[in-house]
C-alpha cells in the first residue's frame, strides 16, 4: 500500500483538451496532470455542511451522508456575550451521533474531545461587544473513518444531535459542520491515483489509468452537496408544525399566512442542464394521533413534488425514511408543506443533499 | 482552447466489465480528452457549494447607524438590536477553492425574498459580506455587495465578487481526533482557504411600525461571471 501526501493547489491543473488530440505525442505529463486533476475532483472539494444559528439552551440535529472520499470533518462553535460579562459563564456541548442502529454517545472515544459536557466554552472575556466577543471559535475534529470502524454505517445517513447548554450571559451564535478535503492519496482506498507513479521514464502500470477513471467516478458520485439544511431546537416549541388535514404551509416556515417560504438553491450541474437527483429527510414527531394515523410532508422543487409518509405517532422525535427527489438544473427553489391525519405534526430538522447520480 | 465541454460523460470503469481504461487496452485520444473534460468539469462544479440557510425575520426596522452613510459602515454589533429590530447574522467560516483550473474565485450569492411591508416610503437594504475568518467586517478587509428596494416582497439577490486579500484566508488544518490525552498524529493534514460570511438588513424608517421583511435567506457559491 502506498500513501502519499498531496497539497491542495490554489487552482486545479489545467489540461487543454487539444493537447491530447490524435496525432500528438502522449507524454507522461499528460497522465500526471490528469491524475492530479482527478484526485482534486474527487477529494479536494467536499461540500456537505451544517449550520446551527443563534440559540440558547437547545437540542438540535442535522444529517450527514458518509462517503468513501471524506476522511475528516470539523465542527466549530462560536460563543457570544449578550450582557455584562460574568466570570466563568460558558457554553457546554453534549454530542451524539447515530445511523439509526449504532450510536456513539457523549464521551465516546471516537467523538471529539470536549463534546461530553465536561468542558466549558467561554466568550472573549475582555470585550463586551456582541459579535466581537466570539473570538475565532472553538474547533472539534471528527475522524469519520474511525467512526465507521466504531460501528457507524459507511452508507446510511448519520444524525448528529447536539445538546447545547448556555449560562445566563452567553449564547451560541453559531455551530458549523464542514467536511475537510483529502490531503493524501492512498492506493488502498477505492479512489485516488498516486501521482508519483506516473512520472517520465516510469512504465505505465496496468491499473493506473483504470484508477483515474474510478477516481473520476468518485468525484462525480460522491461530490455531495448539502442544498438545504435547518436545525430547530427540539425542546423550545419553535419547531415547524401543522394541524392541517391537507397539504399546507408549516407554521414557522411561512412567508405569510398559508404561504410557504421559498428557498433558492443552485443544483450541482454535472450532467449539463438536466434535473439533479437529490435525497431528503426530516426529523419529526406527531402528537395527538394513534396508529394507523400518519403525517405527511411534501418537498416541492422546480422538477416536481415529492412526499414522505411519517408513520411514528408515539409523540417522540423520530427520523423519517430517506426520500428521493430532483432539482431543476441551475437556480431552483424549494418549498415545504405538510399535513397530518390527526393531532399535530412537528418538524425539527430538514435536509436536502445530492443523491445517487 | 477548451478544457471542458461542461458536462460529465460516463466512462465505464472497473467492475462494469467494459472498462475502456482497463489494462492492455489501447488508449485513444478521445478517451483521454473525455477524462480530462470530466475531471475539469467536476473540479469546477464540486466547489460551488451551499453555505447557509436562515428563515429571516418578519420585522426589520432598524436603520443604518449613520443615516445617509455608505452601507460599508454597517455596524454589525449595533444593528443586531432588539428595538427597532435589527438583522445581522454571522453565517460561518467555510472552505472555498478557486473555480476549477481557473484563477478566479467563485461568486458568493445571497438569495431571499424581501420587501417593505407598509406604504411608509421607507427603503430597505441587504448586505452580504465576505471576511477573512470570523472577524467583524471592516471595509478595508472585506468584499461586499448590497441591494436596496422600496417595493413589496419580491425575489432579491446580492452577489459578491471576491477580491483576493479581502476575504479568502489560508488556514492550516491539523485534525486533533479522539479523546486521548495525547492526540494521535492525524493521517492527513494540510492547508485550506476559508472565508467568513455575514448577512445584514436595514430599513430607513428606523421603527418597527414601518419595517421591511426578509424571508428564506440562502447563501451559496456560483460560477464566476
Amino acid at each position: 500500500m502506498t500513501s502519499t501526501p498531496r497539497a491542495l493547489g490554489l487552482v486545479a491543473p489545467a489540461i487543454e483538451a487539444q493537447s491530447m488530440a490524435t496525432g500528438l505525442t502522449v507524454r507522461a505529463a499528460h497522465g500526471f496532470a490528469l491524475a492530479s486533476l482527478a484526485n482534486d475532483a474527487a477529494g479536494g472539494r467536499p461540500s456537505q455542511r451544517a449550520f446551527i444559528g443563534r440559540t440558547g439552551d437547545a437540542i438540535v440535529s442535522w444529517y450527514y451522508q458518509p462517503t468513501p472520499t471524506t476522511r475528516y470533518a470539523v465542527m466549530r462553535l462560536y460563543v457570544r456575550r449578550t450582557a455584562v460579562p460574568v466570570a466563568h459563564d460558558a457554553v457546554t456541548l453534549e454530542l451524539t451521533v447515530t445511523d439509526g442502529t449504532a450510536t456513539l454517545s457523549p464521551g465516546d472515544p471516537d467523538l471529539p474531545l470536549g463534546t461530553d459536557g465536561s468542558r466549558r466554552y467561554t466568550a472573549t472575556p475582555t470585550t463586551y461587544g456582541e459579535f466581537t466577543s466570539m473570538g475565532a471559535g472553538y474547533t472539534f475534529w471528527f475522524d469519520l473513518a474511525a467512526m465507521v470502524s466504531a460501528g457507524l454505517s459507511s452508507t446510511a445517513p448519520w444524525r448528529f444531535t447536539l445538546e447545547i447548554a448556555c449560562d445566563a450571559t452567553v449564547i451560541t451564535e453559531a455551530v458549523t459542520f464542514d467536511e475537510a478535503p483529502r490531503w493524501s492519496t492512498d492506493d488502498g482506498d477505492a479512489f485516488g491515483v498516486v501521482e508519483s507513479s506516473i512520472l517520465p521514464s516510469l512504465p505505465i502500470a496496468s491499473t493506473e489509468w483504470e484508477r483515474i477513471g474510478a477516481t473520476l467516478e468518485h468525484g462525480y458520485r460522491y461530490g455531495i452537496r448539502t442544498y438545504h439544511q435547518r436545525a430547530i431546537d427540539e425542546t423550545a416549541g419553535a419547531w415547524l408544525s401543522t394541524t392541517a388535514a391537507a397539504y399546507a404551509a408549516l407554521t414557522g416556515d411561512e412567508e405569510s399566512a398559508g404561504v410557504p417560504l421559498v428557498w433558492a438553491v443552485r443544483s450541482r450541474d454535472v450532467r449539463g442542464g438536466v434535473a439533479v437527483p437529490v435525497e431528503w429527510r426530516v426529523r419529526y414527531r406527531i402528537t395527538g394521533a394513534v396508529a394507523p394515523q400518519k403525517g405527511y410532508v411534501r418537498l416541492t422543487t422546480g422538477a416536481g413534488a415529492y412526499t414522505l409518509t411519517l408513520s411514528d405517532v408515539s409523540g417522540t422525535w423520530a427520523d423519517s425514511t430517506v426520500g428521493t427527489a430532483s432539482l431543476a438544473a441551475g437556480i431552483d427553489t424549494l418549498t415545504w408543506e405538510g399535513y397530518v391525519d390527526a393531532g399535530t405534526l412537528e418538524i425539527a430538522a430538514l435536509c436536502v443533499w445530492d443523491g445517487p447520480a | 482552447m477548451t478544457t471542458t465541454i461542461g458536462r460529465y460523460l460516463h466512462l465505464p470503469t472497473a467492475g462494469s466489465g467494459v472498462s475502456h481504461l482497463r489494462r492492455d487496452q489501447p488508449l485513444g485520444a478521445g478517451l483521454v480528452q473525455i477524462a480530462a473534460s470530466n475531471a475539469t468539469h467536476i473540479c469546477r462544479e464540486n466547489g460551488l457549494r451551499h453555505l447557509w440557510d436562515d428563515p429571516g425575520a418578519a420585522v426589520v426596522g432598524r436603520a443604518l447607524s449613520m443615516p445617509g452613510a455608505d452601507v460599508e459602515s454597517f455596524d454589525w454589533d449595533r444593528l443586531d438590536s432588539a428595538s427597532p429590530a435589527g438583522f445581522a447574522r454571522f453565517c460561518g467560516v467555510w472552505q472555498i477553492r478557486r473555480y476549477g483550473e481557473t484563477s478566479r474565485w467563485p461568486r458568493v450569492e445571497l438569495r431571499c425574498r424581501a420587501g417593505v411591508t407598509t406604504a411608509g416610503g421607507q427603503t430597505g437594504g441587504l448586505i452580504l459580506v465576505v471576511t477573512p475568518g470570523c472577524v467583524i467586517p471592516s471595509p478595508a478587509r472585506h468584499s461586499s455587495g448590497t441591494v436596496t428596494f422600496t417595493d413589496a416582497l419580491a425575489d432579491r439577490a446580492v452577489t459578491v465578487e471576491i477580491v483576493s486579500g479581502r476575504g479568502p484566508r489560508t488556514e492550516t488544518w491539523t485534525p486533533r481526533v479522539g479523546t486521548a490525552a495525547v492526540a494521535p498524529e492525524p493521517a492527513e493534514h494540510g492547508a485550506v482557504t476559508t472565508i467568513g460570511v455575514w448577512v445584514g438588513a436595514w430599513c430607513t424608517s428606523n421603527q418597527d411600525t414601518d419595517p421591511i421583511e426578509v424571508r428564506g435567506l440562502t447563501v451559496f457559491l456560483r460560477e464566476p461571471a
